[in-house]
């Protein structure tokens, strides 16, 4: 697989590998070889040049995420795919409330209920119930982080992909973080995740793939 | 013929919709285009405002189009509203006769219908979009009349829900929009649009010269819209910050040409176009 992000051009030479329900792959290698491009080539938000990545769907149907169709992919982000990045885009006046509920309700969950789930993560990651009606925008680093995190676990999505998202977070806030991922895992969602802190990735992968290496092997979920 | 593959959840077909201002000649398309980085025929001057776009719009999405001045947006928002005539093309609606006719070749009466009943227009220019003398509740009973609803006290509740949906203060109902704030007018030409609770809304740069809070605010009612509402929208603007917070999918125009279109992150992140990425970089 190929892969070409903005100017740049990085190539990941022949990258295989396969991740099961319930289990979490880090990905490791130096800086700059690719880690991020490679889980934005499986969200599609990067174009692969070549190759081929495969994900089994909630009703078992076999999908190449690097060809399906522009709408087959938003289908899989609503509904099975999250994605944790950096940053957390967000229409600057939206409370975070609002925000965290918005991640469920526009998955068809009910608004109530939602917002019960919506609470419960936000005083989970430790976000004051002060800032609940706040605009997201305002917001610390550390705290954009978290919120960021919750809102792409909240609706359980199938498998998971995770770029540095404990990067700036103290210990404590980071502990509840990382359980919270632990316990999506255990539900059975899939991860992919790239973690610079060795600790954190100990904690959470069950394999790790290092980008030097090839190995040969087709991406299933 | 059904040409609009509903059960995917198509609302609006559009096949090689194009638009020439001026008579044209035989060169016009072959002489114009991105790779001449022009779009004004050099034989016979015509201006190809619009070649061959095609694209479709799904039930409650929001399809950006993006590129810069004068490179078709308003054209292909205006004919999709018939405000202009579009030179030749197929466009259909699943709202419309189950999507069985052409809209562009649909008789005027019929394609008053359309624009009264199935969609909704933001121009980029108030001015175009509300009469400025009338008052804000009298533009809304006007787009509420040509819908046929003549009933005094249905329009007048109708126009107090609607200034409420979009956040206009009730007294401002008597008062002529020429007073307004550019945020305040674009919000009544929202509220005018929404009127006859179209299905699909066609936004043309509804943020364009605003100041940075108000056009917060404007993006934030029309993603409620969205939300809410499940209504289909095309936005359009030249601000890639807010066709990344508004939309899922993105179409690059270029002197009246698709160049490149795909979901919006992967347009931002990684155009596969030239011309995208030189559009991309410039904004940052
Ligand atoms: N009535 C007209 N007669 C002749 N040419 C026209 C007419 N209206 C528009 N054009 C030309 O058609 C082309 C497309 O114009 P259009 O208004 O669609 O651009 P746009 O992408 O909306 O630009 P902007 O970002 O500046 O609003 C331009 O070259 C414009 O000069
Ligand atoms: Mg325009
Ligand atoms: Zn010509």
């Amino acid at each position: 697989m190929h892969i070409r992000g903005g100017k740049t051009i990085l190539s990941l030479m022949d990258v295989s590998f396969e991740v099961k329900k319930g289990e979490f792959l880090g990905l490791t290698g130096p800086s700059g070889i690719g880690k991020s491009s490679l889980l934005k080539c499986i969200y599609r938000t990067y174009v692969p040049t070549s190759g081929d990545i495969w994900y089994t769907d909630s009703m078992g149907d076999r999908v190449n995420l690097v060809t399906a169709n522009e709408h087959e992919i938003l289908r899989l982000r609503k509904y099975e795919i999250g994605y944790i990045s950096q940053f957390l885009h967000v229409i600057p006046r939206v409370s975070a409330m609002d925000v965290i509920t918005g991640a469920l309700v526009e998955k068809g969950f009910d608004r109530k209920e939602s917002e019960e789930r919506a609470k419960e993560y936000l005083s989970r990651v430790g976000i004051p119930t002060s800032l609940w009606e706040m605009f997201p925008s305002t917001f610390s680093g550390g705290e954009k982080q978290r919120l960021n995190i919750i809102h792409a676990i909240i609706s359980k999505p199938r498998m998971l992909l995770l770029d540095e998202p404990t990067a700036s977070l103290d210990p404590n806030t980071k502990n509840e973080v990382v359980s919270l991922i632990l316990e999506l895992k255990k539900e059975g969602t899939a991860m992919i995740g790239v973690f610079h802190d060795h600790d954190t990735m100990i904690r959470l992968a069950d394999k790790q793939y290092d980008l030097k290496l090839e190995k040969t092997k087709e991406l299933c979920v | 013929m059904n040409n609009i593959n509903m059960d995917h959840g198509c609302v609006l077909q559009v096949r090689n919709l194009s638009k020439k201002f001026g008579r044209g000649c035989p060169h016009c398309e072959k002489l114009t285009g991105p790779e001449f980085g022009s779009n004004v025929c050099p034989k016979c001057n015509s201006v190809v405002a619009l070649h061959h776009v095609s694209f479709d719009l799904y039930q409650g999405e929001i399809l950006g189009v993006v590129g810069e001045s004068g490179s078709g947006k308003s054209s292909l928002v205006q004919c999709l509203y018939f405000d202009q005539q579009a030179t030749s093309g197929e466009g259909y609606l699943s709202y419309y006769n189950d999507g069985e006719e052409n809209i562009f070749q649909l008789p005027q009466s019929k394609k008053r219908y359309i624009r009264n009943h199935l969609m909704g227009m933001v121009y980029q220019n108030p001015l175009l979009g509300l009469r400025l003398g009338f008052t804000s509740g009298g533009n809304i009973a006007e787009k509420l009349l040509t819908a046929d609803i003549y009933h005094y006290e249905t329009i007048r509740e109708r126009g107090k829900e609607l200034l409420t949906r979009t956040e206009i203060p009730e007294y401002y109902m008597d008062e002529k929009p020429k007073r307004f704030s550019g945020g305040m007018q674009q919000r009544v030409q929202i509220a005018k649009a929404l009127a006859n609770n179209p299905p699909i809304l066609l936004l043309d740069e509804v943020t364009t010269g605003l100041d940075v809070s108000v056009q917060a605010k404007v993006l934030d009612l029309i993603k409620c819209l969205q939300q809410e509402l499940n209504i289909s929208m095309l936005v359009v603007s030249h601000d890639l910050g807010v066709i990344r917070l508004l939309t899922n999918r993105t179409m690059v125009l270029k002197n009246g040409r698709i160049v490149e279109r795909g979901l919006t992150d992967q347009i931002l992140e990684d155009p596969q176009h030239n011309y995208t990425q030189l559009l991309v970089h410039s904004m940052l």
